[in-house]
């Protein structure tokens, strides 16, 4: 077995020194030519970068925690966030926005002043408007509408705020996922769970910061975009937690690696001197480097920690 | 109380696994149960079998997310989001201009509802208002970015400073929009 791991230090010694070459060779470059536009690639995915010099305290102790907490700079009202998204999107017409009116047209057909200039996904021609298919009641001391598809929520509708007019320009599913999560209908932008977690961390170490839990037989149409953190390190994304086999993908360790021999912390303690090494020896430094130390050793608190809170599920 | 099925991937028991997490200090919970896209081409997906099962999937998990949440002195702590990518049209489906096989409606954009609750949150509010068919929003008309900057101000960011600086220009997640929805806070 030390063999293995031996090996294993040599691989990554030969990795490290090419990447050396490759970066020690850039950074001369910038600072020859000073305005070289490279650096500035770097730059940005850095979290050193600018915001160093207005918060140097808690940036460099995320230097070696990305996840550690940071105070919000204002009080907050909460300190964390559940969302549910229905993917597919859900009908408002039968869960929450009544509209007796609509029953009354209901089989006519749509007025073009409605139509007009209006693009939909399948909808062609004259279609004709069709009445709520489930009955309403107002619940609560509030009065809020519910429909009896939902028979328990009214228990808590003076719990909750309705937002009955939010609009969107996106008509596909894709597209409108990304831009509800991420405020971007093209891919490539950080999604607000990641936003959260890059701004204030994450108060268990031994957990994700930004859990991702997926239901009804399918992953949203947009896919891991959706809770991919962009731009940011790559830390911050969200981790997808299974229903089948490991709760989380890879949590296990390879095969020839006893968890004997992982248990003292070996491997890690290895992998973060190199990987720091490599963060600090280019002048912005490596932050994938840093982010999979992380990886490694969150791995190791998450195995341990999450077939606590799985149990009970299961 | 959430209806769960030890084993099953299930909305029920991703409630209660994110009622756990929030209280084991993890920041943010992203649940996606999907299914909801009911155009009427298939039963499953239909506005009167397929969306009533699926709300009966959702309905006794989400009141005991917030029951349990309660009880447990969590929700003033803890943001609950609610809500999907669009919603739909008032019109039935007429795909390829044809009858369809059950009842369904086509995606729109233009007016859906979202629902929050959780600390700082006013309780019982509404606020907006669709016309009399529930194709537009007529009063109180929210965007995504509105959205967005209203969860970030909950957090206690102001959207509008909270940047990340790449490839030489700050980015926010609310772009260059967004107006923190004030009707809906306490």
């Amino acid at each position: 077995m030390r063999d293995i791991v031996e090996r294993l230090i040599q691989e990554k010694l030969a990795r490290e020194t090419q990447e050396k070459t490759r970066r020690h060779f850039i950074k001369s470059c910038a600072q020859g030519m000073g305005g070289l536009a490279l650096s500035s690639i770097f730059m940005g995915c850095d979290p050193l970068s600018k915001s160093t010099k207005k918060r140097p305290i808690a940036f460099s102790e995320r230097d070696l925690n990305p996840l550690s907490t940071l105070a919000p700079p204002f009080a907050p009202k909460v300190k964390s966030v559940i969302y549910l998204h229905m993917a597919g999107a859900p009908s408002q017409l039968e869960m929450f926005d009544y509209k007796p009116e609509l029953q009354k047209y209901d089989g006519q057909d749509c007025p073009q002043s409605l139509l007009e200039g209006k693009k939909f996904a399948f909808i062609k021609g004259t279609p004709k408007l069709m009445g709520p298919q489930a009955e309403f009641k107002q619940e609560g001391e509030s009065g809020n509408w519910v429909s009896n598809f939902m028979p328990h929520f009214k228990k808590v509708v003076d719990d909750v705020a309705f937002l009955k007019a939010v609009h969107t320009d996106q008509f596909n599913h894709g597209p409108a996922q990304l831009f509800m999560h991420t405020g971007s209908a093209r891919l490539g932008r950080p999604s607000i769970g990641s936003w959260a977690t890059y701004g204030l961390g994450s108060e268990n170490q031994n957990l994700p910061g930004f859990v991702v839990l997926t239901s009804g037989g399918n992953t949203p149409d947009a896919g891991k975009s959706v809770w991919g953190s962009g731009f940011l390190p790559s830390v911050y994304q969200g981790v997808q937690c299974r229903s089948k086999g490991d709760p989380v993908l890879y949590i296990e360790d390879p095969d020839g690696i006893t968890r004997d021999l992982n248990k003292q912390g070996r491997i890690c303690q290895i992998c973060r001197s190199r990987n720091f090494g490599a963060y600090q020896s280019v002048r912005n430094g490596l932050p994938y480097a840093n982010c999979s130390t992380r990886d490694y050793e969150h791995q190791q608190r998450t195995r341990a920690h999450s077939a606590n809170v799985w149990r009970r599920t299961r | 109380m959430y209806g769960v099925e030890p084993g099953k991937e299930s909305f029920a028991n991703n409630c209660l696994l994110a009622r756990k997490l929030v209280e084991d200090g993890v920041r943010f919970v992203q649940l996606f149960d999907w299914g909801w896209d009911t155009h009427g081409n298939i039963r499953e997906g239909s506005i009167d079998l397929g969306l009533r099962n699926k709300c009966r999937e959702i309905d006794r998990p989400i009141t005991a997310l917030i029951m349990d949440l309660k009880q447990r002195g969590l929700l003033d702590d803890t943001l609950i989001v609610w809500g999907g990518e669009f919603g739909r049209t008032p019109m039935q489906e007429n795909r390829g201009n044809t009858k369809m096989a059950y009842k369904g409606r086509d995606h729109h954009g233009d007016a859906f509802t979202m629902w929050m609750a959780g600390g700082g949150i006013k309780k019982g509010a509404s606020h907006g208002k669709t016309d009399d068919i529930g194709f537009s929003g007529i009063e109180g008309r929210v965007s995504v970015h509105d959205v967005h900057a209203t969860i970030l101000h909950l957090l206690g960011f102001d959207h509008e400073k909270f940047t990340h600086e790449f490839q030489g220009r700050p980015f926010r997640l609310t772009d260059v929009e967004g107006e923190i929805i004030k009707e809906i806070l306490a």
